[in-house]
């Protein structure tokens, strides 16, 4: 019988350089998402210690909050009108089935209230305004304007960062209760003027599945998105690399840091406030 | 700490000296490349000076590290026997309140006019926040003021920088570094990207701000007129990757006169402006 070549020691000696260099490439990354981490962290602490140590310079706050507020106003609203309708027509078909229709209302506005309004708020306004400032921010490092504040003796994290970490802080819950309104809205009227449901039933029972704890959540969660937004968005403009494609990769980091860690808090903070519910109430009843 | 400098509280008890701005053993470096090298140089009350040299000799980065934009890696800085090192992130910026920085695109900010813009270290540095008496009359004669200094009239007050010419937008940064009247103005390269007749107009206006307000001026540029025509010292810096570890970085300080009959073939080559045995070293030949 032919005995097989042993191939082993062939083998490892042929990936062993490969190994290396995946080991160098994978400590690469792990040495530089420990700098980025400790980086955002100065980065907050030192957002947080001007936010608190000077007032703001007038007028700056209100143009980030026009900026990221009023100018959001649209997009948030359509959006959050939509992906109610959308959940009308998707849970129609699961409750029809069942006979259970009447009580789509509770599904649509629960939903809505305690993760699709904060969420779609929130990955709407990463969108349109964190890469926005991103890139905003990251063209003023690359034509020197930043360095052109510092001259004067005005600090950027004051001047810049701060109003627009407030502003999207602050406006968020706003947002997300604009979605919530506009995704009740649409699901109702998707609902009533199109499935025929009864409006009565639809927000009787609504009204006995969604408690003002949901929509408390719901706002709680939005606040640490828009701070998440504005600290992530800023971080990256501020560091942004030379040239065109260092400014777009500075948005696009932004948009995408900030989606990520949005779905990573709404599962935290989900989870937390939760516990945190059945800590007080073991019997699930309404807390308020 | 530097013990020669003082912190900013101690300044009034200090003997003058006649240095503005000072670096001793100046080091910068990024990440591993190394940019500047064991510099020292002082200077004086009142002078001007242009400090040329080849594209990424670290003119920029000398400029910068003067008024504490970028920190050296050792070394010190001292502006006004004052250690930047060593001083606090408020101190720093009532200390900037004391220069004006021109720099190379002007860098004014896109979303304010020119009037705002002029305006703007006004408003908000520190000290004249402060005051908070600037009446808006008050500062809008300071920046007509600050613009006709300039050669800019007041049409072009509610104008956005994006409307200008590389010209205009380099006086409107003259005007903005000017109009808090500094002791201290630092150019980096006022005139690259503009025609022979602009540059020579940012050179009388740089000249004459020095006359008028006694200002001390540290330029940047490659530009061999403006720096004939406007220092009274030059500063040749080079490369260091062209430099043996124990060759000072400086290859040449003096007044411009002295330009024509340095020794040194780098700044002859440098100041006529020829290629030499750069082809053979780039395998252009």
């Amino acid at each position: 019988m032919a005995s097989i070549p042993d191939n082993s020691e062939k083998m490892i000696s042929s990936t062993l350089p490969r190994q290396e260099s995946m080991l160098s490439v994978l400590w690469t990354k792990i040495d530089q998402a420990t700098y980025v981490v400790g980086d955002l962290s100065l980065f907050v602490i030192r957002i947080f210690s001007w936010m608190f140590s000077r007032r703001l310079c007038r007028g700056t706050l209100i143009k980030a909050a026009y900026q990221i507020g009023v100018l959001s106003v649209p997009v948030v609203g359509l959006t959050g009108m939509f992906i109610g309708m959308v959940l009308a027509v998707q849970s129609f078909f699961q409750f029809s089935q069942i006979g259970m229709e009447s009580r789509m209302g509770a599904v649509i506005n629960l939903t809505l209230v305690r993760e699709l309004g904060p969420v779609l708020a929130a990955t709407m306004l990463a969108g349109r305004v964190g890469s926005s400032m991103a890139a905003e921010l990251g063209t003023m490092r690359v034509t020197e304007q930043i360095d052109a504040l510092k001259s004067m003796g005005v600090n950027p994290i004051h001047f810049l960062v701060v109003p627009r970490v407030l502003a999207a802080l602050l406006l968020i819950p706003v947002l997300t209760l604009m979605a919530d309104f506009m995704g009740i809205l649409g699901g109702f009227a998707y609902s009533h003027y199109l499935l025929q449901i009864d409006p009565h039933q639809y927000f009787e029972f609504s009204s006995q599945y969604v408690t003002g704890y949901d929509l408390l959540t719901g706002i709680i969660k939005s606040l640490f998105f828009g701070a998440c937004i504005g600290i992530v968005s800023c971080y990256f403009g501020f560091h942004s690399q030379a040239g065109a494609q260092g400014v777009g990769n500075a948005a696009t980091a932004a948009f995408v840091t900030s989606f990520v860690l949005i779905l990573a808090l709404d599962l935290m903070i989900g989870i937390g406030l939760d516990k945190v519910y059945f800590h007080f109430n073991p019997a699930g009843a309404s807390l308020f | 700490m530097n013990p020669s400098a003082t912190s900013s509280t101690e300044t009034s008890s200090q003997p003058f000296s006649p240095y503005l701005v000072e670096t001793h053993a100046l080091n910068i470096q990024f990440g591993s490349q190394e940019v500047i090298r064991d510099l020292t140089l002082q200077i004086r009350h009142g002078q001007t000076v242009a400090i040329i040299g080849e594209s990424g000799c670290g003119k920029t980065v000398l400029l910068k590290s003067l008024v504490g934009l970028l920190q050296p890696t050792s070394g010190f800085v001292l502006f006004d026997q004052q250690d930047l090192g060593a001083l606090r992130e408020k101190e720093i910026a009532q200390l900037r309140t004391r220069t004006g920085f021109v720099f190379q695109q002007a860098a004014l900010f896109d979303s304010l006019t020119v009037g705002e813009n002029v305006a703007f270290p006004v408003i908000h540095t520190a000290s004249h926040r402060r005051t908070a008496s600037t009446a808006e009359e008050e500062l809008q004669q300071l920046v007509l003021h600050a613009l006709r200094e300039v050669g800019l009239s007041e049409s072009t007050m509610h104008q956005y920088p994006a409307d200008l010419s590389g010209g205009m937008r380099k006086r409107v940064g003259l005007a903005r570094a000017l109009i808090l009247q500094p002791e201290l103005m630092l150019y980096d390269e006022p005139t690259t990207g503009l025609d022979p007749i602009v540059s020579d107009i940012i050179n009388e206006l740089i000249m004459r701000s020095r006359l008028k307000h006694r200002v001390t001026s540290i330029l940047v540029t490659h530009d061999m007129k403006t720096a004939r025509k406007v220092a009274d010292r030059v500063l040749m810096l080079y490369p260091l990757e062209r430099l043996s570890p124990t060759e000072s970085q400086v290859i040449f300080d003096g007044p411009p006169s002295e330009l024509e009959h340095c020794q040194d073939t780098r700044v002859q080559q440098f100041i006529q402006g020829e290629a030499g045995n750069r082809m053979h070293e780039l395998n252009l030949l």
